[in-house]
């Protein structure tokens, strides 16, 4: 089963990453103009499709990235895993900050901690990446 | 640890493309191991090697600290 999806290579990865991307900001950018003509019912299906779509776009160009850094080069793997650390440490110890602002001072803000922690661990790699990127040059 | 990679490519007139394109890694790999930034994988000193047909030992070495 690891073998055979090491084999795929999983083309159009970046193109299909910004697609979704914008699959799932469309309706938020359309609907607006539309939103008092078409019923509850028909904004739900439009929503959920785009969402369906957009999630699909994510996890294929996200095991597309995943399966081209272990088959290719071992720096980039080596980078990669690194700011992967990098980015996980600083994420939990974000976590661990906000559970304690939240819980005391902002219980409402709890619901948003997934969609925080999100944006900084992506934010964090993207940052140690660039960082790392020079230590090997 | 040290290498020997810059000298033995220039002795055979491989650029870092060259090299890189025989050992199947980027020109960056290449280059960061010759900067001594970088550490090859076991298998990949080994490839180097091959290619050179000198022993892993004579082209990478620790060097003592005093």
């Amino acid at each position: 089963m690891k073998m055979r999806f090491k084999n795929l290579t999983f083309p159009y990865k970046t193109t299909i990453l910004y697609l979704s991307l914008f699959i799932l900001l469309l309706p938020y950018f359309m609907l607006p103009q539309f939103v008092l003509k078409i019923s509850d019912h028909i904004l739900k299906i439009i929503l959920l499709l785009s969402t369906l779509f957009a999630t699909i776009g994510f996890i294929y160009s996200t095991l597309g990235f995943h399966f081209q850094i272990l088959k290719g080069d071992e720096l980039r793997l080596r980078i990669h895993l690194e700011s992967l650390n990098a980015a996980f440490s600083i994420t939990l110890i974000s976590f661990f900050i906000l559970m304690f602002i939240f819980l005391n001072f902002s219980p409402t803000m709890l619901n948003w901690i997934l969609v925080i922690l999100a944006v900084i661990l992506i934010v964090s790699y993207l940052l140690a990446t660039q960082f790392i990127k020079e230590k090997y040059q | 640890m040290k290498n020997r990679l810059k000298v033995l490519r220039a002795e055979r007139n491989l650029s870092q493309d060259e090299l890189a394109n025989l050992l199947n890694v980027s020109r960056q790999t290449i280059n960061a191991i010759e900067r001594e930034k970088y550490d090859p994988s076991l298998p990949l000193a080994l490839k180097i090697s091959r290619v050179f047909e000198k022993k892993v030992e004579d082209i990478f070495f620790l060097v003592e600290d005093k």
